[in-house]
C-alpha cells in the first residue's frame, strides 16, 4: 500500500463520515420533533373535533326537547344565544386548527416558529377570555331552550345552579391544563430550533 | 457559574470541528471505550484552552492542535477535580455506515504502525495541512516537518509492502 492509496482512503473515510455526521443530525432532529409534532397532533385533533362534537352534542340533546307548543320567545332566543356561539365555536376552532397546522417543527426557521408560536399563544388566550362570556351564553341558551319542558322545582332549580358552577370551574380549570401543554409544546418546538440552529 | 452565552458558543465550536476530534480519537485508541474517553479528554481540554484562545490562528488549527497534544499524552484515567462540561453529541453507534468501520480499521491499522508522534504528523498531512501549518501545530520547522514526512512515508512503504 502506498501513500496514495492512504490518501485516497483517508479522503473516502472524511466523505463518509461527513455522511454521517448529516445523518445523525437528521436521527436527532427527527426524534426531537417527535414529541411536538405528537403535542400539535392532539391539539390539531381537538380542535376539529370541537367543530363536529358541539353541534352534534347540542342536537342529541335538545331534539327530544322540541315540540311546535314550546316555541315562543325563550326558545328563539335561546336558539339564537346557541346558534350564536356555536358559530363563534365554529370559527375559533378553525382558526385554531390553521394556526396548528402552520407549525412545522424541524422545518420552519428560528423567527418563523416564533412568530407561528406567538399566533397559536394569541389565539388561546382570546379563546380562554371569550369563553368566560360564550359558555355561559351557551348554556343561558341551553336552559332557555329546554326550559318549556322542564318542570321547575327546587331541584331541577338547584341541578340548574349546580351545572352552571360546575362550567364556572370548568373554565378555570379547563384553561390551565391547555396552558400548560402550549406552553411544553412552546418548549419543544424551541428546542428542534435551538438543535437546528 | 457558567455563562450560557459562552458555553453555546463553545459546543457550536464543537459541533463544527466534531469530525476533527473524532478522526484523532479513533486514529490513536483501537477501542471503543477508549476513542470515547478520548473524545471527551480532547472536549475537555479544548473547554479549558478555549478562554485562553484569542483567535491567532484558525479555530480548527487550534482544535487540531489541542486534539493531537492530548492524543499523543494521553492514557486512560480520570481526573476527579476536573469541571468537565457535558457533550453528549457524538458521531452514532446506531445508524453507522458498515464501511465506515471498516474503512476506520484500515487506517487504524495503517497509521497505527507509527509511532504517537509520527501519526500526528501523518493525520496533518493527510488533512491537506501545508508543512508551516504542521509545523505550527506541532512547534518544529517547515523542514523538519517535511523530513519527518519522508520518512514517514518510507517507513509506510516499506511496512505496508506486504498488504
Amino acid at each position: 500500500m502506498e501513500y496514495a492509496e492512504i490518501k485516497t482512503l483517508w479522503e473516502k473515510y472524511d466523505g463518509k463520515l461527513d455522511r454521517l455526521e448529516k445523518l445523525n443530525r437528521k436521527m436527532i432532529s427527527e426524534s426531537l420533533s417527535r414529541k411536538p409534532k405528537w403535542k400539535l397532533f392532539f391539539l390539531k385533533y381537538k380542535s376539529i373535533q370541537s367543530i363536529i362534537v358541539y353541534p352534534i352534542a347540542l342536537l342529541v340533546f335538545l331534539a327530544p326537547t322540541y315540540k311546535m307548543e314550546y316555541v315562543d320567545w325563550k326558545f328563539i332566543l335561546g336558539w339564537t344565544l346557541i346558534l350564536a356561539v356555536l358559530i363563534y365555536l365554529i370559527y375559533i376552532n378553525l382558526k385554531t386548527y390553521s394556526a396548528l397546522k402552520a407549525i412545522n417543527p424541524g422545518k420552519d426557521t428560528v423567527v418563523e416558529s416564533a412568530q407561528k408560536s406567538n399566533r397559536m399563544k394569541s389565539i388561546y388566550s382570546s379563546r380562554y377570555k371569550n369563553a368566560r362570556i360564550s359558555m355561559p351564553l351557551l348554556y343561558t341558551g341551553i336552559v332557555l331552550e329546554v326550559w318549556n319542558s322542564l318542570q321547575v322545582d327546587v331541584t331541577t332549580i338547584l341541578i340548574i345552579v349546580g351545572l352552571f358552577l360546575a362550567l364556572f370551574l370548568y373554565n378555570i380549570k379547563g384553561p390551565k391544563v391547555h396552558r400548560n401543554m402550549i406552553q411544553k409544546l412552546e418548549r419543544d418546538i424551541l428546542e428542534v430550533n435551538e438543535y437546528l440552529k | 457559574m457558567i455563562d450560557k452565552e459562552v458555553t453555546d458558543k463553545f459546543l457550536d465550536l464543537i459541533e463544527e470541528n466534531k469530525k476533527l476530534i473524532y478522526k484523532v480519537s479513533h486514529m490513536y485508541c483501537d477501542h471503543d471505550i477508549d476513542k470515547q474517553d478520548l473524545f471527551q479528554e480532547i472536549i475537555a481540554n479544548i473547554w479549558e484552552a478555549y478562554p485562553r484562545f484569542r483567535g491567532d490562528s484558525k479555530v480548527s488549527t487550534w482544535i487540531y492542535k489541542i486534539s493531537l497534544n492530548t492524543a499523543i499524552s494521553w492514557f486512560r484515567h480520570y481526573k476527579k477535580d476536573r469541571v468537565y462540561i457535558q457533550y453528549t453529541d457524538i458521531m452514532p453507534k446506531n445508524h453507522e455506515d458498515p464501511e465506515v468501520n471498516e474503512i476506520d480499521e484500515k487506517l487504524q491499522g495503517v497509521i497505527g504502525l507509527l509511532g504517537k508522534l509520527d501519526r500526528a504528523l501523518i493525520l496533518l498531512q493527510l488533512d491537506g495541512y501545508s508543512y508551516e501549518e504542521i509545523g505550527a501545530i506541532m512547534g518544529i520547522t517547515k523542514s523538519n516537518v517535511a523530513t519527518k514526512i519522508n520518512r514517514i512515508k518510507r517507513k509506510l512503504k516499506n511496512q505496508l509492502s506486504n498488504i
